[in-house]
């Protein structure tokens, strides 16, 4: 059966998500993927772009990287933050290449793109040889030129991808726009926010709910003061001034 | 049923239809519709259609609210009229037979899917009223909005236009499963959902510029509207959406 015909049923069960769940809609989108792909594992990178910032990634930051099983390479955090350390842009043109492309929905895959010996010379290949990876489909849905959200999916041993998983991959992030942008808004992390802390993201799905201010504050329980104080840094880093301007964010497109 | 397979060059055009619907904010959102209604004409190679919200009425489905998209829209409402005044969605056998799986299931149907014999195909009033207007076919979309309310979508043929195929029914149902929050967008800004009470165009105006985020006072004055009458407007229309505040009402959206 075409793969194509289960993609319907998985943008409508991305829909049926409430805002505040947003992060139970992508862990499932992530797992629904490897599934179709099908993929051994899959993670998501949320790309913010600093026009200011020549840095070793042509100005690319990645604020969030996210697991939808923390736990699926063990030590996985640690190789990857040592290898960025080390990361070299200059050493992957066919990254540079795509980032070039930023602003339209696009896949990256490096194996379709050059020859065996030359992959061997990347430093992604390096990360592929300590993670146990043998390939990586990378679907990119742009949010803006400077805003951008990742699928990335491996494929472990000898398995690899093909140009119809590539086709796919594309297909179903380019339905995904909504629950992107609320992805990244639910960390502040488009361009003109600050990213939020880990107290402020778990106040916001109660800030996008029904319940008065006084009411939420008792469900994490906080005295109100102090739960309006919080929601206040949460308006002022997501760049608004009330709660109705803060929900008005999440109904834009 | 045959269901036959939808072919791969037809994925375009549906994922075309989600993205339309993925894409619509919520302040415009009749335009957001207008791009998914182009989507979906353009998928079945029609010239107009028509959207009737049905909502669930103890055991019955009666329909709520109709809106028309593309060419043809004056002859649609025609035959939509007559329609109803001759028969009802609880005595047409064709209506009845739509409404199996209602609440629950998303389906589409030819007509011939919903007229099993030669005589009750003669016998319809439904399809008798087509040909009167010179409609040759007619194709009906169900998207199950929640268990109480959901949105029928029709396309018609006309003239010496092809008949719809099975084909056209698998593709329209697999783009009709793509529309899950438009759809229930679009029936919250009429006020077809929560409760069925319909909004006026001016709450229905009220009611976009509050999801904007903006305060009371500036919508007063950008509608040109004193604050008073402005807070009766959207007191007015909290009712109707059996919501109380601000965030109840922007929560029904999220």
């Amino acid at each position: 059966m075409s793969r194509a015909r289960e993609l319907p049923s998985f943008w409508s069960t991305i829909d049926e998500l409430a805002a505040r769940d947003t992060n139970a809609g992508w862990g499932s989108s992530v797992r629904r993927l490897c599934e179709l792909l099908p993929a051994s594992w899959g993670y998501t990178l949320l790309a913010l772009h600093d026009p200011d910032d020549p840095g070793p990634v042509a100005g690319w930051h990645v604020p969030a990287m996210l697991h939808p099983v923390p736990e699926f390479v063990p030590d996985r955090e640690r190789i990857v933050a040592e290898w960025m350390a080390e990361f070299d842009l200059r050493a992957e043109p066919t990254l540079l290449e795509n980032l070039r492309q930023a602003g339209t929905h696009r896949v990256l895959h490096k194996r379709s793109m050059m020859g065996e010996a030359e992959l061997r010379q990347t430093p992604t290949f390096e990360l592929w040889r300590r993670l146990g990876v043998g390939d990586e489909l990378i679907g990119a849905h742009s949010l803006s030129p400077r805003c951008e959200v990742w699928f990335c999916f491996n494929r472990s041993g000898e398995d690899r991808f093909d140009e119809d998983d590539a086709k796919l991959l594309l297909r179903a992030i380019r339905g995904l726009g909504r629950m992107c942008r609320w992805l990244a808004l639910s960390r502040g992390l488009l361009p003109g926010m600050a990213p939020l802390s880990d107290r402020e993201q778990a106040a916001l799905p109660l800030l996008l709910g029904p319940q008065p201010l006084k009411v939420c504050a008792g469900q994490v329980g906080m005295n109100p003061p102090a739960f309006r104080q919080l929601a206040r840094s949460v308006y002022q880093k997501l760049g608004v001034t009330s709660r109705p301007e803060l929900m008005a964010l999440w109904l834009r497109s | 049923m045959q269901r036959p397979r939808i072919s791969s060059s037809s994925w375009p055009a549906i994922a075309a239809v989600r993205r339309s619907a993925d894409e619509a904010a919520l302040h415009t959102i009749d335009e957001g519709w207008e791009q998914v209604f182009r989507a979906l004409r353009e998928m079945l190679g029609v010239q107009g259609g028509f959207a009737i919200f049905i909502l669930r009425a103890g055991e019955a489905w009666l329909p709520r609210l109709m809106l028309q998209h593309g060419e043809g829209a004056d002859q649609r409402e025609r035959i939509q009229n007559a329609w109803l005044e001759q028969a009802s969605v609880e005595t047409d056998q064709l209506a009845k037979r739509s409404l199996r799986g209602a609440g629950r299931d998303h389906r589409a149907f030819l007509l011939s899917d919903l007229a099993f014999t030669r005589e009750e195909h003669e016998g319809s009033p439904l399809i008798r009223l087509l040909g009167e207007h010179g409609v040759r076919d007619r194709l009906l979309g169900v998207r199950v909005v929640s268990t109480e309310c959901e949105l029928h979508l029709g396309f018609d043929r006309c003239g010496d236009e092809p008949a719809f195929t099975p084909k056209d029914r698998e593709k329209l149902l697999a783009a009709l499963e793509t529309l899950g929050r438009a759809a229930r967008w679009l029936a919250l800004s009429h006020g077809v959902l929560p409760a069925g009470h319909l909004l006026t165009p001016r709450e229905r105006e009220v009611a976009a510029h509050l999801l904007e985020g903006s305060p009371e006072q500036a919508i007063a004055r950008r509608l040109g509207l004193t604050d008073h009458s402005l807070h009766q407007l959207v007191v007015q229309l909290y009712r109707k959406l059996e919501v109380s505040s601000r965030p109840e009402f922007m929560a029904l959206w999220l």
